[in-house]
């Protein structure tokens, strides 16, 4: 039983942790616009691949 | 309707760019051809820019938004779009950041200090968008995500809390004993606290505005329940029972919480980031000595050049001698108007002809539109105050049960003991609390939202779906609502006329706005435009002459061809034409606004159903009686020639109203009417003024809106009679004192539960 004094302090630290974590997601504005990035992604077309992309896509 | 689905689809094929399947060829934007392409359309020039006026530091620093300027992008299509504008810093490197919201049309952008907001104007254009720049006051979005990103911590801590109360409180329900349940005890109470300090906020701002206005609001049970609770379990704890409410407390407003925000980010998905404002704001004209003037700085007396296609941005007196004007977007007349010299002209009139010059007799506040403007987000705040169905029961059942509630204390406190009394009532209180009502019309609405979304209508308020089941009354416009806005050819004769004349024809309309032009461009999409045209002229509202002149040995041959209106008593036609070569007749051509293709099926569907169809239009008698009663609208419906404040006051004779339009004319209507909406490609202020926007063209979302509707009604009513047979149960179980903390912490999942698959059921097809 006593190991439970440990445990659950873990436990809520752990918690606290991912709380905190998602704070500071949430004031970086990572949820602010939650459409646009899963297009940002789809950029097959940053400088230095264009060419072989381009015949990904044909 | 399924049919014309499948139609669309086959005909579309796949962009070659991103894929996406369209309707046009080869690409689904001009975002793909231009990333598909290699860039060399943009001119790095910096003379004759024509946004140079932006770069007035006065001007600038009005858009300056803590170091950054966003624009509102009218034209954004699909990530493509995305991309192609996100290049900005590649094209410009003055300017750093570049991002885009798609959800909301929003670019927002940063830049050196050497940075030229002209040039980022430019570029934009360049690339093919419509883009407004937002004045820092304008600007909402900054606020918004604050008060969004404040409510996602809170339902964050919530729902931390809610979760780890339960297991504590599981292990006290398990049967845990000596320190173990001291400490598990004491947990309970600290875990509590971040909830009720912190996450529980917004619901004593809302308990506290309903004390101050005397009003019953969900709030304040939701406080009552939550505070009274909390000081009962506390006064157990230190009193050394187990009974305590903690657990059921904290998930239940999680859930709220949770449900409440899907809510509020749904309707907020809708809503400009920009206020209701003009769109003549920010517009550049040029004076009489072509420096540049911007719209808001126009004084009474000044001279305007308005450009051929150019809005008027002020009311004014014609200088020029003729003018041909389009006045659809102010008073919903079809057709160009001609106006000579010295008659009054209205901000909202558009130019189709050469430039011409105006004298301003108003400023751009002052102006007719502005005032129309002015008007409608008056009646907009009057309307807000509409109480919804759901909010009604509940007020009723929260009333009933305190009522029940305090009785009962009394009563039964005064026969057998208070503090059992007063145990009994507090389980009655939490139990019964409007959870499952509190948790069901928020989850409901959102539902029922997305589902709108997915079928191309977009709702910006939430009563919409309550309103619908109401209404009798359905006002139709006729321009572009009903009909499709613009003249196609529909007839000519001969039946067949030849590449040759359709050539001439088309050169001589070469540079032409009337719509005729237009629907002519349209209709001949594969004729090519004779160049050979000498001496074309325009004159205003009869018609264009031109010349083909035939060098031949002897003398040159010349062909003179004309085109001229038909006066309106030889045809039943919105316009005809006739096309004279040397003064004889040798094509007539005829126009109209035709009816959209689903306008008749839709009303004839509307009146079967026992709704009273209307027609409002700015438009002539004998055009609105045409149209309206093709649709099978009654002759005592149609209402012609209206002016927008009549327009309103018809729709605020009837209750039980729905107004549909497209145009500025029609925006108090909208405001006016219980459900105003708006169909695609309307103007903005109209599309701001308006519940409801069909994303999708025609008049079909009118359909899927009452399905939709419906089926929220039905829903909202099977989980207000859930809520009702629950609370009732539960309720006088609570009152025989039978519900103990165990019992509501298993209670209040299931009724949520419940529910929950009671809302997902209702829409499921």
């Amino acid at each position: 039983m006593n190991i439970l004094i440990l445990i659950i302090p873990m436990a809520l630290l752990l918690g606290a942790g991912f709380l905190y974590a998602f704070f500071w997601a949430t004031s970086n504005g990572q949820f602010d616009d939650l459409s646009t990035p899963s297009l940002r992604m789809l950029d097959q077309d940053s400088k230095h691949n264009k060419n072989d992309t381009k015949e990904n896509i044909l | 309707m399924e049919k014309t689905k499948i139609d669309l689809i086959n005909q579309s094929t796949a962009c070659r760019y991103c894929g996406t399947l369209t309707t046009r060829p080869v690409y689904c934007c001009s975002a793909c051809e231009k990333l598909d392409s290699d860039f060399s359309f943009l001119k790095h020039q910096n003379d004759n820019n024509p946004h140079s006026y932006l770069d007035k530091p006065e001007y600038a620093a009005s858009f300056l938004n803590e170091n950054q300027y966003h624009f509102f992008i009218e034209n954004l299509q699909c990530s493509s779009c995305v991309h192609l504008i996100e290049k900005l810093p590649e094209f410009y490197s003055e300017c750093t950041v570049a991002r885009v919201n798609f959800g909301q049309n929003l670019l927002t952008i940063e830049m050196t200090e050497k940075g030229q907001l002209s040039e980022v104007a430019r570029l934009i254009e360049d690339l093919g968008y419509t883009a407004y720049l937002i004045k820092k006051n304008d600007y909402q979005n900054s606020a918004r995500n604050k008060s969004n990103r404040a409510d996602l911590k809170k339902i964050a801590v919530a729902g931390a809390v809610a979760g780890n109360l339960m297991i504590f409180s599981f292990a006290i329900y398990a049967g845990a004993d000596g320190i173990a349940l001291e400490f598990f005890r004491w947990m309970n109470l600290i875990l509590f606290l971040p909830l009720l300090i912190y996450s529980a906020q917004g619901f004593y701002v809302g308990a506290w505005n309903s004390i101050k206005y005397k009003t019953i609001h969900i709030d304040l049970p939701i406080v009552i329940a939550l505070v009274s609770s909390f000081v009962f379990s506390t006064i157990n704890l230190v009193l050394g029972s187990n009974d305590f409410y903690f657990d059921s407390t904290a998930s239940f407003i999680f859930l709220i919480l949770l449900a409440r925000y899907f809510v509020k980010i749904t309707q907020q998905h809708y809503l400009s980031p920009v206020r209701l404002g003009s769109s003549l704001t920010n517009q550049k004209y040029s004076k009489l000595d072509s420096t540049p003037i911007v719209s808001e700085q126009i004084k009474v007396g000044d001279v305007i050049r308005i450009e051929n296609n150019q809005t008027i941005p002020v009311d004014a007196i014609l200088v020029s001698q003729k003018a041909l004007v389009d006045t659809s977007y102010y008073n919903g007349e079809a057709l160009p108007q001609v106006f000579s010299e010295g008659l009054q002209v209205y901000s909202g009139y558009k130019n189709l002809s050469e430039p011409i010059l105006i004298q301003a007799t108003s400023t751009l506040q002052s102006s007719q539109l502005n005032k129309l403007l002015t008007q409608t987000q008056d009646s907009l705040l009057i309307k807000n105050d509409y109480i919804n169905l759901s909010d009604k029961l509940s007020k009723q059942l929260v009333s009933t049960v305190f009522i029940l509630a305090g009785l009962f204390f009394v009563i039964y406190g005064y026969i057998y003991s208070y503090n059992e009394s007063f145990n009994r009532v507090l389980a009655l209180i939490v139990v019964a609390c409007p959870c499952a009502l509190a948790f069901g019309s928020p989850l409901t609405m959102a539902i029922a939202f997305k589902k709108a979304q997915k079928n191309g209508i977009a709702l910006r308020n939430a009563n919409v779906f309550e309103k619908l089941t109401q209404v009798k009354n359905i006002f139709f416009d006729k321009t572009g609502t009903l009909t499709q806005g613009h003249l196609s050819l529909i007839q000519t004769w001969p039946e067949n006329i030849n590449e040759e004349l359709k050539s001439v024809i088309l050169g001589l309309e070469k540079k032409s706005y009337h719509p005729i032009a237009f629907a002519l461009r349209a209709a001949w999409k594969n004729t090519q435009t004779s160049p050979s045209l000498q001496n074309v002229q325009e004159s205003f509202g009869s018609g264009v002459k031109g010349q083909i002149i035939t060098p031949t040995d002897h003398h040159d041959l010349v062909d003179t061809y004309e085109i001229k209106s038909l006066p309106e008593n030889m045809h039943e036609d919105d316009l005809a034409v006739v096309v004279l070569k040397n003064s004889q007749a040798v094509a007539r051509l005829y126009f109209n606004d035709e009816l959209r293709e689903e306008s008749e099926k839709l009303v004839h569907n509307l009146q079967d159903h026992h709704y009273n169809c209307f027609l409002l239009t700015g438009d002539k008698k004998s055009r609105a009686l045409q149209k309206g009663q093709a649709c099978g609208i009654s002759q005592n419906n149609i209402f012609a020639e209206l002016y927008p404040e009549e327009k309103k006051s018809i729709v605020e004779k009837y209750h039980a109203t729905m107004m549909i339009g497209d145009g500025l004319n029609d925006s108090l209507a909208l405001s006016a009417s219980d459900i105003g909406i708006s169909v695609k490609g309307s103007s903005h202020l109209t599309i701001d003024s308006s519940d409801v926007l069909f994303l999708r063209g025609g008049l079909e979302p009118l359909v899927e809106l009452f399905k939709i509707g419906e089926q929220a009604h039905n829903t909202l009513k099977r989980n207000l009679t859930l809520a009702l047979i629950y609370n009732i149960t539960a309720g006088s179980c609570a009152l025989l004192g039978l519900i103990n903390p165990f019992w509501a912490a298993v209670l209040m999942p299931i009724s949520t539960f419940i529910v929950l698959i009671s809302s997902l059921w209702g829409f499921r097809k």
